[in-house]
């Protein structure tokens, strides 16, 4: 390999260019060479879509036995009217689980069936948090407020991190500093979050001692919202 | 570093009655070391910088090294298995088959803690010295005709490092690790309409609810694809400088000797390969080993038996990426509401356009800027010496805005440790008249809040790249107006490129 040996520039020392074809090509090959040129550019884009083919039949491949969500949870159905707030242990959360307007929270999960929480790898975690009845307003949907208690869903609209940590008496995703009012529908008040935290309907059990869902969340969770 | 100096073909040095060692001439006649390839011409350089790309390829190769040790060890399964090792904290708990042979690695095997934090320096020095390494050739001015190429090589390798960087802080499935690919799952998934694809081909199943098969994708990927790639594109890159040789800094010609003119291209002048640069690049090796080791040994990073294994109901309070990746979580965080959010988000089929915006776009220009910047800022004729920063007013100025705006970026991304800081000022600068009052115009009181210190952040992360520019600029111009003086390397291609004409 020639390295070093340059004393002379770069250009001087190039072997000469290899000459073309020897012998001008005739006026009549014209023709002959217009069909060769084609049928090549036809082979080229006939080999190109072979190998683009094989290839796109690698990546379906590929994406075909990735293994998609192993859950079929949506969050039309991880709660429904009637499903269990459960905490991280599966025991059913009672009205006295947060003391009355003191606006702390707890996380919990819709109850599985036959007991236990859905955890679904941090999905259908729920942000339950107890202000006095009367500190929630519009957007909130006062209807799916019971006893003082909100729950929203934990899943952050902008990068799908868990909202758990406050911020004064609001939310805050330690992610990227996004901040949602609970008092206000978890309305976007601070950072890159585009959209409000999901607000999951509750009520009491007609016993009248436990929390359980009245309907789905109202929207999306997570980011994007599209599915 | 050695003062001999190499202007002539190898074959006229390598005369055997010069030599003086016996191992040198035993070895030549069996080897011929006088080959031209031995004798490839290393540059002389006052500072060492020229050393960078060096530590690099050292740093890479202590990455391959200790990362096969690691993955002797470590598990890619996300199974629940009982710890039954010697962290006290999780005797006898479930933990992640991943998470517990991180632990078994780094407390249950000799010599483990010390290789695997060495592997995790190592890969700091990696991305930073290839970061430098880039400053380097970017302010002298290296990258131009005819080095492009290798230019775009060495793009591809520093963001490919930094992808590696991504893909192995997954693999020990802790908190902070199950949070970042979560945000980077989360990201790919903003690209409209192929987002989706393009998750599933990366990760292999929605994170994190499919951890169990991302996880050994992820593995794959860390140990083998991408230093396959990293490592052929290593060989590309230094192919390229064999071939185009060096650039050549100033003040290397021994004029007084008889060498070449200080600005003839036609010469090639340094210290050759072997035996010279080889005795350098060994004293860069072991440095670069010892000061791992070193780092390694007082400086612990990773210890995720604070952190605890992933948690996917919870995000810790101080989550943070290494550094590397800090300017994109900055951008993550200070980029603004994207007005009519809801209808450009329909139209792309559902996507959050600000996360889009921040962790596709943003990093996305900043990295085609730097990928075509030798087509930018291109010169017409072969220039083969370094340029002086000084004499380059414009490249300059970009150069040094670009830093400004990545520093800024990172504190973006360290906002919540910007208002502690700032909360601490605020407090001290309270009583003072002036400035007091300057301060809790912008500010509050103490505490100040992540939310307080966005919109400064915001605004500072335009501002202060673009005023450091132009500063820079601004004085780069008048004192190349002053002194009359013009880049010396440019000038000495053009004359070489008229004298051919």
């Amino acid at each position: 390999m020639s390295t070093n040996d340059d004393t002379t520039t770069a250009e001087a020392e190039q072997e000469p260019e290899p000459e073309g074809e020897p012998e001008q090509i005739p006026e009549r090959d014209t023709l002959v060479e217009t069909r060769r040129n084609a049928a090549k550019l036809f082979a080229g884009i006939a080999g190109s879509a072979a190998i683009g083919s094989f290839a796109v039949n690698g990546l379906v491949g590929v994406d075909s036995a990735a293994v998609k969500d192993t859950t079929t949870l949506t969050y039309e159905t991880m709660y429904v009217s009637g499903t269990h707030l459960v905490d991280q242990e599966g025991n059913r959360v009672g009205l006295d689980a947060i003391p009355a307007g003191s606006g702390e929270m707890m996380t919990v999960f819709p109850e599985a069936e036959g007991g236990g929480a859905l955890t679904a790898a941090g999905q259908t975690a729920t942000l339950l948090i107890r202000f006095e009845q009367d500190q929630y307003a519009e957007p909130t949907n006062l209807d799916g407020v019971v006893e003082g208690y909100a729950a929203y869903s934990k899943v952050c609209t902008h990068a799908g991190c868990q909202v758990s940590q406050r911020d004064g008496q609001d939310l805050l995703c330690p992610c990227h500093q996004s901040v949602f009012d609970p008092l206000n529908g978890c309305e976007v008040v601070g950072g890159p979050a585009p959209r409000p935290l999901p607000q999951l309907p509750i009520g009491v059990t007609e016993e009248g001692d436990l929390l359980m869902a009245t309907g789905h969340f109202e929207a999306p969770i997570g980011a994007g919202g599209g599915e | 570093m050695s003062t001999e100096t190499e202007q002539q073909p190898a074959e006229g040095t390598a005369s055997e009655d010069e030599n003086p060692s016996r191992v040198y001439r035993w070895l030549d006649d069996r080897l011929d070391l006088g080959d031209t390839f031995l004798g490839k011409a290393f540059p002389e350089d006052a500072y060492g910088s020229f050393l960078l790309g060096e530590v690099s390829l050292f740093t890479f190769v202590i990455l391959v090294l200790t990362g096969t040790f690691l993955g002797l060890i470590y598990t890619p399964s996300t199974t629940a298995v009982e710890y039954t090792g010697r962290v006290a904290a999780y005797a006898g708990t479930e933990v992640p088959a991943a998470f517990a042979s991180v632990l078994q690695i780094t407390y249950g095997t000799r010599f483990g803690m010390t290789l695997r934090m060495v592997h995790h320096w190592a890969a700091f020095l990696f991305v930073a010295a290839m970061g430098l390494h880039m400053l380097r050739v970017f302010f002298a001015g290296s990258y131009r005709n005819p080095r492009e190429l290798n230019w775009l090589v060495g793009t591809a390798l520093i963001f490919l490092g930094i992808l590696e960087g991504f893909l192995g802080y997954a693999l020990p499935f802790d908190e902070y690790s199950a949070t970042a690919t979560g945000i980077g799952y989360e990201i790919a998934g903003t690209i409209p309409f192929i987002g989706e694809q393009l998750q599933y081909l990366v990760f292999g199943g929605a994170w994190p609810a499919a951890s169990e098969t991302v996880i050994p994708r992820l593995f794959f990927m860390h140990v083998f694809l991408v230093p396959l790639v990293i490592g052929g594109l290593i060989a590309v890159h230094m192919f390229l400088l064999v071939r185009q040789k060096h650039t050549e800094q100033k003040g290397e010609r021994h004029e007084s000797d008889g060498g070449p003119d200080s600005d003839d291209q036609s010469y090639v002048v340094g210290t050759p390969l072997f035996p010279n640069q080889a005795m350098v690049t060994i004293v860069v090796f072991l440095m670069t080993f010892a000061v791992l080791f070193l780092l390694a040994a007082f400086f612990p990073v990773q210890r995720l038996p604070i952190w605890g294994p992933s948690d996917p109901t919870s995000t810790p309070a101080n989550v943070g990426p290494d550094w590397y990746f800090m300017w994109v979580f900055g951008v993550l965080k200070i980029i603004p509401a994207i007005p009519f959010h809801d209808a450009i988000s329909s139209a792309l089929g559902g996507i959050p356009v600000g996360e889009f915006v921040a962790g596709v776009i943003v990093p996305g220009i900043i990295a085609t800027v730097l990928a075509l910047w030798p087509f930018i800022d291109y010169s017409k004729n072969e220039v083969h010496f370094t340029a002086d920063p000084l004499d380059r007013p414009f490249p300059t100025a970009v150069g040094v805005g670009a830093i400004a705006l990545i520093v800024m970026l990172s504190m973006a991304g360290m906002n919540a440790t910007v208002a502690t800081v700032v909360s601490g000022i605020v407090h001290w600068a309270a009583p003072i008249p002036v400035l007091g009052g300057l301060f809790t115009f912008v500010f509050t009181q103490p505490p100040v809040t992540t939310a307080e210190v966005t919109l400064p952040l915001q605004v500072a992360t335009v501002a202060v790249p673009l005023v450091e520019g132009v500063l820079v600029y601004v004085m780069l111009a008048r004192r190349k107006k002053r002194k009359g003086i013009e880049d010396s390397s440019e000038a000495a291609a053009a004359r070489a490129a008229s004298q051919d004409d």
